[in-house]
């Protein structure tokens, strides 16, 4: 059953398209990362779904019903992190996750359980008296989280929740979102960090000036880049003479040489690296170190549209 | 819901500025006027003033003669019609007009000081409501309107030698009364602040509320009740302050002062909310216009100038009736000059009537609401 169904969404300020005709499907169940660049119409997408916007064109349906402003059954079961850190700075860490489950848990039993769930979920154990202000940029996500998950939602949307975020952290709010999903939540997953989006999502669309560019699951976008591989190989004696030769092989997509650093982009030959080392022996060619990489989402994304996923 | 209204007063509570400009500034600014005024009026303000006099009737005209030859309040300069004495009151050879009809009736230039026609409307009032006494006696029982009974009752001396002591000098009393209607104006910066929050697109926190399950109304209740608490608070406090510390007199009516510091503050309060609401911008443009409103209403109810309230009340009385600031003003005046009952119920009323306009505006203009852009 799908949770999400957007089709056909058209959102415009004036003469620009923020969102064009853009479709969107999430099953019970998923992990949907939702990739482009600042700017491509990933969180104006979110903002409409969840009936904060105004929109000229286009359907959303959360669970089987349209959304609109009032859909309140609807509502109840949808949780929210968004983009900006959205808690009381004049409530500590407890109360911020208690107000905002307040609107969801009437029942004071129960939502004394869920904050306790929430703040244990998120790891903030030893924060609970602390202000927003006191806490972390890692430690205030962790917050900004809690706060939109503490009444255990079906359907969850992030909009990029690791900005500004240490690693330690981001690694935990990653685990944490497979967590949720693992105890049946649905997830809308948005971010320009393809690692996050790799890490976690199912499912991935790539999102660019408000189309879909691309959807699949990781293995079947990568399956799109041209490439099979990526050589990187540090060396000193690369002449341009050799490396003109070196672009001229079959076995080699493209190459690209910035000295000391040179990389080699295959075709999709399980050879390429071998046909490489031969190369750099025959002319005796050293190398300080070698290591090859398949294709990253940000890779698919620079062949699609040309430019890099993150500024 | 109790839980929601305990956090609600924590959020508004902790914005220090806040608190300062609706509770310690009017505390700091009644204590100004303690300090500034007490004696200002002592012994120099009753002095004559010359009035044209309309009156036929000879108990009403002993009274005037009274005024005249023993408190030397008024210098009488009578007219046999109205006509001509108007006339004499627009080019101001006379400073005010006394006529008769079924009670006594006084009208001033615009260019008579200030304390003495308050000082001489005041006396009249007074003698007014006692004649209305005795006459009302007279129907009902006139076996009890002896003499003595009269002679209680248009015996003015204690009202004007009251009058001149700036214990209880009216004008004295009206300067502190400014101070809570100020401090009932500035509760539209309560409103102003927790509107904010309930908007989307100004605060990360109105994305939250906005995709919550939760109606609006529900949420708007709360943030009026969490107001309301704080400016109840605060006016208690602030009463309190005046009344044990300055000793300001409050009448013989400090209940209906305190209803009307309540209803005004919370109209106020909702006119904020309702500005934040509907004016869209950053915080400074909305915390500018409403302090811009404030000033304006308070100098159009005459807290700055007395002829201002005047001048609205003749020429557009409807300002006047709806101009949250005179509402307040008039019905403190009213009340401690112990009048005009029925205008304070009328006063009150509007101020109920007006505040649940604003927050309907406000209801109106948050339910369902989808923004343009966030």
């Amino acid at each position: 059953m799908s949770v999400l169904e957007i089709k056909d969404l058209v959102k415009r300020y004036g003469d620009f398209s923020a969102v064009d005709h853009f479709n969107l499907t999430i099953q019970e169940g998923e992990i949907l990362g939702l990739l482009g660049p600042n700017g491509s119409g990933k969180t104006t997408t979110i903002n409409c779904l969840l009936s904060l916007l105004t929109y000229e064109f286009g359907s959303i349906h959360l669970f089987g019903k349209p959304m609109k402003p009032d859909a309140y059954d609807l509502k109840q079961h949808i949780g929210i992190v968004p983009q900006n850190v959205a808690v009381f700075e004049e409530l500590n860490v407890n109360e911020n996750i208690d107000y905002f489950c307040g609107l969801y848990v009437k029942d004071k039993a129960t939502r004394k359980a869920y904050v306790q769930d929430a703040i244990a979920f998120v790891g903030l154990e030893e924060f609970t008296t602390f202000l927003p202000k006191q806490l972390s940029g890692g430690l205030l996500r962790r917050l900004n989280i809690a706060c939109g998950i503490a009444h255990k939602p079906k359907f969850i949307v992030f909009d990029e929740p690791t900005v500004a975020v240490d690693p330690q952290s981001r690694n935990r709010i990653l685990e944490g979102i497979k967590d949720l999903n693992r105890s049946g939540s649905t997830i809308l997953y948005t971010s320009h960090y393809m690692e996050e989006v790799e890490q976690i999502c199912s499912r991935i669309v790539i999102m660019d000036n408000g189309k879909q560019i691309a959807e699949g699951t990781k293995e079947s976008l990568k399956a799109l880049s041209q490439f099979g591989e990526v050589i990187k190989v540090e060396t000193h004696d690369l002449s341009d003479e050799q490396f003109l030769e070196l672009q001229a092989l079959p076995f080699v997509f493209k190459a690209e040489w910035n000295r000391p650093f040179l990389s080699v982009y295959t075709q999709n030959e399980k050879q390429g690296l071998l046909q490489l080392m031969q190369f750099l022996s025959d002319r005796s060619i050293d190398y300080v170190s070698f290591r090859n990489e398949v294709p990253t989402l940000n890779d698919v994304f620079l062949e699609i549209t040309g430019k890099q996923l993150r500024d | 819901m109790k839980n929601w209204l305990t956090y609600r007063l924590k959020i508004l509570l902790k914005d220090k500025s806040l608190v300062f400009w609706t509770l310690v500034f009017p505390i700091l600014l009644a204590t100004f006027f303690n300090l500034a005024l007490r004696g200002a009026y002592t012994n120099a303000t009753v002095s004559s003033s010359t009035v044209g006099v309309v009156v036929s009737d000879p108990t009403v005209q002993s009274f005037l003669d009274m005024l005249e030859d023993e408190y030397h309040l008024i210098e009488q300069k009578p007219f046999s019609n109205e006509k001509e004495a108007l006339a004499a009151l627009e080019n101001q050879s006379v400073e005010a007009l006394i006529t008769y009809d079924s009670s006594i009736h006084l009208s001033v230039t615009q260019s008579s000081s200030n304390a003495q026609s308050l000082i001489l409307r005041n006396v009249l009032q007074s003698y007014n409501v006692r004649l209305n006494l005795i006459q009302e006696q007279l129907e009902s029982d006139p076996t009890k309107v002896t003499p003595a009974f009269i002679d209680s009752l248009v015996n003015v001396k204690m009202t004007v030698t009251s009058i001149a002591d700036s214990r209880t000098s009216e004008l004295v009393v009206i300067n502190f009364y400014t101070t809570i209607a100020m401090l009932c104006i500035y509760a539209s910066f309560w409103g102003n602040k927790s509107g904010r929050y309930l908007q989307a697109d100004m605060s990360s926190i109105g994305i939250r509320l906005n995709v919550s399950p939760t109606h609006k109304w529900k949420l708007i209740l709360m943030d009026i009740a969490a107001i309301f608490v704080i400016f109840a608070l605060e006016l208690a406090i602030h009463l309190s302050y005046m009344a044990f510390v300055l000793q300001v007199p409050f009448g013989n009516y400090p209940g209906l002062l305190i209803l009307t510091g309540l209803i005004g503050g919370l109209l106020s309060a909702m006119m904020g909310y309702m500005v934040c609401v509907m004016v869209k911008g950053n915080e400074v443009k909305r915390i500018t216009l409403l302090s811009g409103v404030g000033v304006f209403l308070s100098f159009l109810s005459g807290m700055m100038a007395v002829q201002i309230k005047y001048l609205v009340e003749t020429y557009l009385p409807v300002l006047s009736k709806i101009n949250p600031a005179a509402l307040i003003t008039d019905n403190f005046y009213w009340i401690f000059m112990e009048s005009h009952f029925s205008l304070i119920l009328e006063n009150l009323l509007i101020m109920v009537g007006l505040t649940i306009v604003f927050a309907m505006i406000a209801y109106r203009r948050m339910r369902r609401v989808t923004y343009d852009h966030l």
